[in-house]
């Protein structure tokens, strides 16, 4: 895979419309239109078009957002897994604090972060097995 | 969150304590008419879900700020759930998860097990309840704690034990025999009650292959979530796996919502789901649901692979394909006509489930006895006929109480709620007889269906044995198979032991997700007959919290002022 890879869907194409100055909504993964009003996220500091009702794991899906962190121990890159709040996959930091983004549902403006999920720290990346 | 942008989080000391006669944990279809049963008969019932509207994973609402869409028949079955729920008086508090469960008789004898309840009668004789005789002769008593109370308590408590008691809040002479700490958008709470229903679902059994934590491979059930509430396809181009009838539902649904399903990889091959057909028959509309969604797939011209697998995710950063194979009846791998015929489909998604389990966790928390059945998931609290558990005043029903799918779940929940009522004196049971036997003829039939579904989805132990040796078992602690394997050889023979070995389990999950693969490692090791080994290396022990509490839920809002620190000492 490329090095520039950010995890996300299509690479650059997703970041080109996330990140574009008019944020389109991706329509690509919501089925019909009948959804809540436009909201923006703020996710590692770009602005995430989504829709009120949408958890934040939904909203970062839809904008191609898979990768959400980092496992502590392997350093290997996660994602939302069971969306039910059970498996704890997709805790990440919201508004300031770990919560888990399938049971958190998006507000205007709220400050996501995934910061760290792309770039494993150098060291202390124990063995496994 | 107030101006100074500070969530408000009350503390959980200064409100004042609810006292019911009856929480119901899980507002999924079991708990709903667990509730809505009891409270129909006069108990004041407090019902508490994590989720933000009633109606379980299997009746999920769209969330309310989305405009109303069309609907199947599922949505309208949830509707017509939320409806009669609102029209009772149940307090419903959705959205307030329940991350502790005390047990006041834990208190009164801290190293013994909790009280229990009479063994249950022979079914012949059940027009007699176990418990609350006076009931039969008194009329209802103006408030359960006189019934609650009438029961003989195993030991006068002590001293010590009312002061446990009274620090945990219960208050002396309250009928409460249950603690429930809550949390909330509005904060940390804690509900008191006299009965405890048990009605938290099923939790998704997902074996681990290579490549099943990358992002980009999810649930069967987290894709009928996207589907169903968040109206979300999970990818663009998707693999469905794994087995029983949910494959069936998520496939329909990805290409009712103009996805594109690459393949549908079913553990089962046509012989098993043939194998069904005598039991479709005791629930047609529900089979007549599955015609639809098969049809739906075969005009899509989705290929099917029968009694295959998935051999592997592949992928760096996120899921780039999926590696299938076939297997056999017993889900091992088999190479066909002598050479590997797996292939790899390129998908952006995989949504995999093998199966539901039920969630035991506050049950274990409890001490409530539990059987292994595999045919009904795997572990499940043992229960007399009304859903008494081993633990008196508790009751448990619906999937997490054996897996039988949703319209047994709700009529043994509204079972679970009239023995609730009988418990509480404020019905004989003579005067239930008629209902409760409708009921369970009702229940034995959804049960039929529910159970043929549910033995499609039995864990298969030689797909636990097939995991290769660095593959991730527990998610939450990278922990993988082969350090599972060294710490049974080096004397790990039961679960918890293989927990404080490898950490396994350990993680903020607590062990849901990981449970029954690591188990069943555990139990082939042990040997002999699988569900035997299985019992053998046990549950983890039940421990709060069951989900992470942030500690300033727990502490409040407190000005360091106002902290009673101790004046200096003077010099």
């Amino acid at each position: 895979m490329a090095p520039e890879d950010t995890g996300t869907d299509a690479g650059l194409d997703a970041r080109t419309r996330t990140c574009a100055s008019s944020p389109r909504v991706s329509t690509a993964l919501r089925i019909g239109p009948a959804r809540g009003t436009p909201l923006t996220l703020l996710v590692d500091g770009e602005p995430v078009p989504c829709f009120a009702g949408e958890t934040v794991a939904a909203a970062l899906l839809a904008s191609g957002r898979r990768r959400l962190r980092r496992s502590p121990r392997a350093q290997a890159p996660r994602g939302a897994f069971c969306l039910m709040g059970s498996c704890q996959e997709c805790v990440i930091r919201i508004d300031g604090r770990l919560e888990p983004a399938c049971l958190t549902e998006v507000r205007d403006g709220l400050v996501v972060e995934c910061r760290g999920a792309a770039d494993p720290p150098p060291v202390r990346r124990l063995p496994v097995g | 969150m107030d101006a100074s942008g500070r969530r408000d989080r009350p503390t959980s000391v200064t409100e004042p304590a609810r006292i019911a006669d009856l929480a119901v944990v899980g507002a999924g279809p079991a708990g709903v008419e667990a509730a809505v049963a009891a409270a129909g008969y006069g108990l004041d019932v407090v019902l508490l879900d994590e989720l933000p509207s009633a109606g379980g994973q299997v009746y999920r609402a769209a969330p309310a700020a989305f405009a109303p869409g069309a609907g199947g028949a599922e949505a309208a079955a949830g509707a017509a759930l939320r409806a009669r729920l609102a029209a009772s008086p149940v307090e419903v508090r959705a959205g307030e998860g329940v991350w502790s469960v005390l047990a006041r008789a834990a208190l009164r004898a801290p190293c013994a097990a909790p009280e229990r309840r009479e063994p249950s009668p022979p079914p012949d004789s059940e027009a007699r309840p176990p418990r609350a005789a006076p009931a039969r002769t008194a009329p209802p008593p103006p408030s359960s704690a006189a019934a609650w109370d009438r029961e003989p308590r195993r030991a006068e408590p002590g001293a010590i034990s009312g002061r446990l008691e009274e620090e945990a809040g219960f208050l002396p002479g309250s009928a409460a025999r249950f603690r429930l700490d809550t949390l909330g958008a509005g904060g940390a709470g804690s509900v008191f009650a006299a009965g405890l229903a048990l009605c938290p679902g099923a939790v998704e059994r997902v074996l681990p292959f290579p490549g099943w934590t990358l992002p980009g491979v999810m649930g069967l059930a987290a894709a009928t979530i996207l589907l169903k509430s968040q109206r979300l396809l999970p990818g663009r181009r998707v693999v469905v796996a794994g087995a029983g009838p949910l494959l069936a539902a998520v496939a329909a649904g990805i290409l009712k919502g103009g996805g594109a399903v690459a393949a549908v990889v079913d553990l089962n091959g046509p012989a098993e789901w043939l194998r069904t057909v005598p039991r479709l028959a005791a629930m047609p509309r529900l089979a007549a649901r599955g015609v639809v969604w098969l049809a739906r797939i075969a005009g899509a011209r989705v290929p099917i692979l029968f009694r295959h697998s998935i051999r592997s995710a592949l992928g760096s950063e996120r899921l780039e394909a999926v590696e299938t194979a076939p297997v056999d009846r017993a889900g091992r791998w088999c190479d066909r006509r002598g050479r590997d015929a797996g292939r790899e489909i390129e998908a952006d998604a995989l949504v995999v489930g093998h199966g539901l389990s039920p969630a035991t966790e506050i049950g274990r928390l409890l001490r409530v006895e539990h059987e292994f059945d595999r045919d009904r998931g795997g572990w499940r609290p043992v229960t007399d006929e009304w859903g008494r558990t081993s633990v008196a005043g508790c009751y448990a029903a619906g999937d997490g109480a054996g897996v039988l799918g949703a319209a047994a779940a709700a009529l043994s929940g509204r079972i679970a709620g009239v023995a609730a009522a009988i418990d509480a004196g404020r019905l004989a049971s003579s005067t239930a007889d008629a209902h409760v036997r409708r009921l369970r003829r009702d229940h034995a039939r959804a049960a039929r269906f529910g159970a043929a579904m549910t033995r499609l989805t039995a864990l298969r132990p030689a797909m636990v044995e097939a995991i290769p040796p660095d593959t991730i078992v527990c998610r939450c602690e990278d922990v993988t198979r082969q350090e599972i394997d060294a710490a049974i050889t080096r004397g790990a023979s039961e679960i918890n032991q293989l927990k404080h070995f490898t950490r396994c389990g350990m993680g903020p999950c607590q062990g849901r997700v990981c449970a029954e693969a690591a188990a069943e490692l555990l139990a082939a090791r042990i040997g002999g007959d699988p569900d035997e080994g299985r019992g053998a290396a046990g549950q983890w022990t039940g421990r709060a919290p069951l989900r992470p509490v942030p500690m300033d839920a727990l502490a409040g809002r407190f000005d360091y002022e106002d902290l009673p620190l101790p004046p200096p000492a003077p010099p």
